[in-house]
């Protein structure tokens, strides 16, 4: 399935899912909202896995939880920078507490921006403007 | 040397009287052992004499002792007793002829009367005879007088008293021998020829003669020295006596026969010839053959000079002319034989080599002394130093150096001066001292300074050196002058430089020593004897391997060589570690600093040592703590590490939760206002906002733990806000409760807010806890002072506890009570002790079962530093 303005979200906290759903259900972008509950599914959705016919998906911003089950988010992170077909792929990260946004910049992390959660539109907004991504907000406001 | 006016100046001459000499010497020998050889001859001739003197002697005694016997006889005669002459003279006729010795028998009476008498005498009376008064008065045999009877033959009587049995003297009997006798007892002795013996009494009246061919002796009496000779009792003397028939004879004397004195003697003369003929023989066969000798010899030096010694002799006297003449080619020739004259001519030719030799040399030598003439001049003219001559103390002779050391151009400006004219005045006493004392030839020093004013009035200081030499016939004195002015200078630049350099490295604190290009020392200053153990004088000259261990030295060696081969240290100009030995054995590092110099061409090097024992101890030391510290700050930085990745766990996890309270809380308010009673609603905005509280919580907690890691800024707390803040916070949550707390004023102190309040909160909160169930519920926040540090203290009237678990009470997640009797994860403690911790405080609590507790921290007072 293919989306103009497709955004893959990386969680496994189903209570922060269903308040961002809330959040985003008055808004269009709320359809493009894709949902990998892990590491290995996220990786799975966007190269996709052996066992699921090989499709592939290149969304067009990905927001990533860091600690993630099974697969770290940091590792997927990784992944997607190292291959050449995903690492222009802006990614925003997840993190618990604007203190925790330090570790990103002590680590060099390759992410975009950072959303603090929980994640409510008017975050999202200025997160993807602040990463270049108007034309999503403007998208989602249509 | 004999004069000249006894001893022939030629060499024959002197030969012939040497030889002449030799044959003196010889005959004087000669003629000293015939001398001896005649007083042996005359003690045996006298040893003859005396055995005939004795034969004589016993001959007569025997005669003596016969007729004693033949008088002892005849006394006994009765018919001498009785004086009957017929029969008497019967027996004397007949016994007379028996007795060949004798020529006259007589008995006369005791009155004298003769009685009987053979040959036959008439009315002869003997009364006066001394012969017979002295017989009858000694009763015994008498000897009578010698006499020689007219016409007759020297005779001597014997006589002797006829004693009866009553002793009276009955009879005097005389009887005579004839001392012709002796003629036959010498003639049987075998005399020698010309030998003469006489028998005298001791009147020296001479009784018998032998030979005795004419009877001239009667009647006379021998020499008087003879009969001395024989009184005195010296018979077996010698005496050369000239007898009557005009011929000297040795003589000896011997007494004959002596009742009490001797009254003969004999004496034997003989005559020298006959003593001497032997010897005289002897001495002039001796004297013969050495004359025949003597006469061989002079004709053998006479001609043997000719042929042996003059020819050569004259050879080498005309050679000695020819070179005193000048001629030094003249050679004697004479080269063979080993005798005194070849040597003497080998001497000469040799002597004549050398002269020509030597003349050759002095021409030689003249020619170089023109040439080294001329050389001197150019030299003293050209030199650099002033040379000068003084007589007396008047310049007689400057060169043109001297004149440019003074700054002159003309010798007339000096020549014919006092010598101490361009002295400085301070200094001519000494110059003049000096040059007299030299003159009168006292020992002064021969090099020495002094100062002179230059014709442009600058001083110079010139070093002088003079001897004493003789200038035109006259001492004097050669004067060398050199300007040291400019070495002076540097010398003593040199010298500071020098004392410099000697106090720089006496003084220095590193060990200096320097070594010369054969590895010996030549520098040790005091910091090496002090570090090294060793007296400078015990190492200087020694190789300086002595100063590092054995197991360096071969290396050491090695690397020596090179550096002195390439003038240069590989360590030059570096600081290098090595390890030093000193004098008791022990070894050392060094830190060594190596530098090389040069003088005189000699390759020098210095080294400039340090003990960095402690140094090295010290190294050791850092780099073991180094160590520690890297270990443990790698291991601090994992422990961070993992903590972070805890907090941001921490943060991830313990958020959601309250995320979701918070989000669905909302939710409902914003979405269900509508429908939710107002109750509701309050209860609701209560949830959101413990989660909140819980969410700041958290933030707080993360705070904390990297406050744990990082420096955290201390302020001046005002401790009473403090604690009352704490207290509104948890009030909030327990109003009721919170009613129970009192605070007391508390003393300021100095600490981070945030945490000291996260103190009073968990102390609070705990004391509340556990006050719970208290009908009277009471909490006290105070403190106490020393001056020094706070303590502050939250006292409740709770629960309390039992102190054996005090312990335990910090740390993290320990829990003295079931979580259903009170609510707790135990980590509230042990929070409140990090934080005290981190302000240098302590924390303790005091308590008793269901009497309450007391939670007790201290801070730093406010106004010290933390």
């Amino acid at each position: 399935m293919k989306t103009r303005a497709e955004i893959l979200l990386v969680e496994d906290n189903a209570n922060d899912l269903e308040l961002m759903r809330r959040s985003f259900r008055h808004h269009r972008l709320a359809s493009a909202l894709v949902v990998a509950r892990d590491g290995v599914e996220a990786l799975d959705y966007i190269f996709g896995s052996a066992d699921k016919a090989g499709t592939s998906h290149t969304p067009k911003v990905i927001l990533l939880d860091l600690k993630l089950p099974r697969l770290d988010g940091v590792e997927v992170l990784r992944r997607l920078k190292a291959d050449e077909r995903t690492q222009k792929i802006p990614v925003i990260a997840l993190i618990a507490s604007e203190k925790d946004s330090e570790r990103l910049k002590r680590d060099q992390l390759p992410v975009s921006g950072y959303l603090v959660k929980p994640v409510d539109f008017q975050n999202f907004a200025r997160a993807v403007s602040k990463a270049g991504l108007d034309w999503m907000i403007a998208e989602a406001n249509s | 040397m004999l004069p000249r006016l006894f001893f022939p100046a030629n060499l024959r001459s002197r030969l012939i009287v040497l030889i002449l000499l030799i044959v003196a010497a010889a005959a004087a020998l000669i003629v000293s052992s015939a001398l001896g050889d005649r007083r042996l001859a005359l003690a045996h001739a006298r040893e003859r004499m005396l055995q005939i003197a004795r034969l004589a002697t016993t001959e007569h005694e025997q005669l003596i002792e016969g007729a004693r016997q033949l008088l002892v006889g005849l006394t006994q005669l009765p018919l001498i007793q009785r004086h009957e002459a017929q029969a008497c003279a019967g027996l004397f006729r007949r016994l007379l002829p028996q007795l060949p010795s004798y020529v006259r028998l007589l008995a006369a009476k005791p009155n004298g009367d003769v009685f009987c008498s053979a040959p036959s005498a008439d009315s002869l009376n003997i009364k006066e005879s001394p012969s017979f008064r002295q017989t009858l008065e000694s009763r015994s045999f008498t000897v009578g007088d010698y006499r020689t009877e007219i016409n007759a033959n020297p005779v001597v009587s014997f006589s002797y008293p006829a004693i009866d049995e009553r002793g009276t003297v009955q009879a005097y009997v005389a009887i005579s021998m004839d001392l012709s006798w002796f003629n036959k007892v010498f003639a049987q002795a075998s005399l020698p020829p010309g030998a003469t013996v006489c028998l005298f009494d001791r009147r020296g009246a001479i009784l018998a003669h032998y030979p005795d061919k004419d009877l001239s002796w009667k009647g006379r009496f021998v020499e008087q020295n003879l009969l001395t000779q024989g009184l005195a009792g010296r018979a077996e003397a010698v005496t050369e006596i000239v007898g009557s028939d005009g011929v000297g004879r040795f003589h000896v004397v011997a007494p004959l026969y002596q009742l009490e004195e001797p009254d003969l003697f004999v004496s034997i003369g003989v005559l020298p010839e006959t003593i001497f003929a032997e010897a005289n023989q002897t001495l002039r066969r001796d004297l013969a053959g050495l004359g025949a000798i003597a006469f061989l010899a002079l004709m053998g030096a006479w001609f043997g000079s000719e042929l042996f010694y003059l020819r050569r002799v004259q050879t080498l006297l005309g050679v000695t002319r020819r070179l005193a003449a000048g001629d030094l080619s003249a050679r004697s020739g004479l080269v063979a034989g080993r005798d005194e004259i070849h040597q003497l001519a080998q001497t000469i030719d040799g002597m004549a080599a050398s002269l020509e030799r030597v003349m050759a040399e002095r021409k030689r030598a003249e020619d170089s002394l023109r040439e080294s003439e001329q050389l001197y001049r150019a030299v003293v003219e050209h030199v650099a130093d002033g040379i000068a001559i003084n007589v007396g103390r008047t310049r007689v002779f400057v060169n043109g150096a001297f004149l440019k050391i003074h700054g002159l151009d003309d010798p007339a400006q000096v020549v014919g001066q006092p010598l101490d004219t361009f002295i400085l005045p301070e200094d001519r006493a000494l110059v003049i001292e000096r040059t007299l004392a030299r003159q009168r030839g006292e020992p002064v020093r021969q090099v020495y300074e002094y100062r002179i004013v230059r014709s442009d009035g600058s001083v110079r200081t010139v070093q002088t050196s003079a001897t004493p030499i003789t200038y035109r016939g006259q001492p004097a004195a050669l004067v060398a002058l050199r300007d040291r002015t400019e070495e002076k200078i540097a010398e003593e630049a040199l010298r500071e430089s020098e004392n410099k350099f000697r106090s720089v490295v006496e003084t220095a604190i590193d060990a200096v020593v320097s070594i010369d290009q054969r590895g010996a020392i030549v520098l040790f200053n005091a910091s090496a004897e002090r570090i090294f153990g060793y007296a400078a004088a015990e190492v200087i000259g020694r190789p300086v391997t002595v100063l590092m261990p054995e197991r360096f030295r071969s290396d050491h060696a090695k690397a020596f060589i090179r550096c002195v081969s390439t003038g240069r240290s590989a360590m030059s100009g570096r600081i290098v570690e090595m390890v030093g030995r000193r004098k008791d054995g022990s070894e050392f590092p060094v830190e060594i600093a190596l530098s090389s110099w040069r003088s005189q061409n000699e390759l020098y090097f210095t080294a400039f040592l340090r003990d960095i024992t402690r140094r090295k101890d010290s190294e050791a030391i850092i780099h073991r703590l180094n160590d520690d510290l890297r270990r443990r700050t790698e291991q601090l930085q994992a422990i961070n590490q993992e903590l972070e990745a805890f907090s941001y766990s921490v943060s991830h996890d313990l958020r959601a939760p309250l995320r979701a309270i918070h989000g669905f809380s909302k939710i409902l308010l914003d979405d269900f206002a509508a429908v939710l009673p107002a109750e509701a609603q309050r209860l609701l905005g209560v949830v959101s906002a413990n989660a909140q509280q819980m969410n700041k919580l958290i933030d707080d907690l993360l705070d904390f733990s990297r406050l744990i890691r990082q420096p955290f800024e201390s302020t001046v707390l005002d401790m009473t806000s403090l604690a009352r803040a704490a207290l509104a916070e948890l009030a909030k949550a327990d109003p009721n409760l919170a009613l129970a707390a009192t605070v007391k004023p508390l003393e300021p102190a100095r600490g981070h807010e945030g945490l000291i309040k996260q103190v009073f909160i968990n102390l609070l909160a705990n004391a509340l806890k556990f006050t719970r169930g208290r009908a009277q519920p009471s909490v006290e926040i105070g403190c106490l002072t020393n001056g020094k540090e706070n303590t502050y203290y939250v006292k409740d009237n709770g629960v309390g506890f039992d102190m054996a678990y005090a312990h335990k009470l910090f740390g993290v997640f320990q829990r003295l009570h079931s979580a259903s009797e009170f609510e707790g994860t135990g980590v509230g403690l042990a929070i409140v002790k990090r934080i005290v911790s981190r302000h240098h405080g302590r924390v303790w609590a005091e308590a008793e079962v269901d009497r309450g507790a007391t939670f007790y921290f201290s801070l730093p007072v406010a106004s010290e530093e933390p």
